[in-house]
């Protein structure tokens, strides 16, 4: 549906830029649905443009027909699908935890990383939330717990990322939510390569 | 009478390096691998716990559990665990890029540990999204060595 590019050489002079980009400010740090079907190639155009994927590291090559004619036809490469997530699962509603309060702060967690997701493009296959009990310290807790499809690595780069999220986050509840945060809700992820 | 020897050089990674020993351990197999788990949290457990409190915790005295469990609304009597967690969150001296993540990530493998020393039945184990203990046993191990050089730096507590 959407994908991440960051014009490295002109980028306020690329027409896939301006065109989606109108205030030439990347405000969300992606393109949804990056696709041109016909581009008159304008004054100052012509030749090669190279486009950066910020995520993939990979450059995408465009060529311009000549000054004021040709059609323009958006590489294969540049229209990317993003992994989609999944949809959040609850195993047990009406467990005696899971407060409005929780919930709520619950629903907050899941928002915050499914934006991050998106914009990273790491792949969730599934997110839900479970009940977990410690017999030895007598707790319970709600746990999010995404399941990913990546490898160690990927799955804590991308749960350091969170970090700045949660902290903003942390900035804006109350001592008590704080508090309930820490102590009746965790965030589990799990890698399957 | 005699006595253990205290030895001042001990490495908690040691408790890592028993628990990947474990994990191809052919013998007692489960056994093998949920005490392998335990290890693996405990080689990070014990090191948080060393780094803020000094050895053996010592510096977690009744005063600060008690300003601890105060501070986070916990019962009377919470857990060292529990509390030298939140000790990390209370810590103004850590990095703040690093110490939610950190705390849960911490969490995760203490999770991992109770699984490992006290559920034994499918309802209990059931969310663990991974086919068998070998392949969880690799991954808590491969998440505590990945958390234990961050836990090795953390500075003593001082709030």
């Amino acid at each position: 549906m959407s994908m991440t590019l960051e014009n490295q050489k002109n980028s306020s002079e690329s027409p896939l830029f301006n065109k989606y980009y109108p205030f030439g400010i990347d405000i969300l740090g992606q393109i949804d649905h990056l696709k041109v079907d016909k581009w008159i190639t304008p004054k100052g155009l012509q030749g090669e443009e190279e486009i950066q994927r910020k995520q993939l590291e990979s450059t995408i090559v465009i060529n311009y027909p000549k000054e004021g004619e040709g059609v323009f036809q958006t590489p294969k490469e540049v229209t990317q699908e993003l992994p989609a997530l999944p949809q959040l699962l609850w195993e047990r509603r009406n467990h005696p935890l899971l407060t409005f309060q929780i919930c709520g702060l619950l629903e907050r967690l899941w928002t915050i990383v499914s934006s991050r997701a998106l914009q990273l493009r790491f792949s969730i296959k599934e997110a839900k939330v479970s009940i977990f009990t410690d017999p030895e310290e007598e707790e319970t807790k709600a746990i999010l717990q995404l399941t990913c499809d990546t490898n160690i690595l990927q799955a804590l780069a991308f749960w350091d990322s969170l970090e700045p999220d949660l902290q903003n986050l942390f900035k804006v509840l109350g001592d008590f939510e704080r508090t309930i945060f820490l102590t009746k809700i965790g965030l589990r992820i799990y890698w399957k390569r | 009478m005699e006595t253990v020897n205290a030895n001042s050089n001990f490495s908690f990674s040691e408790f890592l390096s028993l628990a990947s020993s474990l994990r191809t351990s052919v013998q007692f197999q489960e056994g093998s691998l949920r005490t392998a788990v335990s290890r693996a949290y405990y080689a990070v457990f014990l090191t948080v716990r060393d780094k803020l409190f000094g050895p053996d915790g010592k510096g977690l005295s009744k005063k600060v559990k008690k300003r601890l469990a105060k501070k986070f609304e916990r019962k009377l009597n919470p857990g060292v665990h529990e509390l030298v967690l939140l000790a990390i969150i209370d810590h103004p001296n850590i990095k703040e890029k690093k110490k939610i993540t950190l705390y849960q990530q911490i969490a995760q493998l203490k999770e991992a540990r109770v699984h490992a020393d006290y559920h034994f039945s499918l309802e209990n184990l059931k969310n663990i999204p991974y086919d068998t203990w070998a392949e969880y046993t690799k991954k808590m191990i491969d998440l505590a060595s990945l958390i234990l050089p961050d836990a090795e730096k953390l500075p003593p507590y001082s709030p």
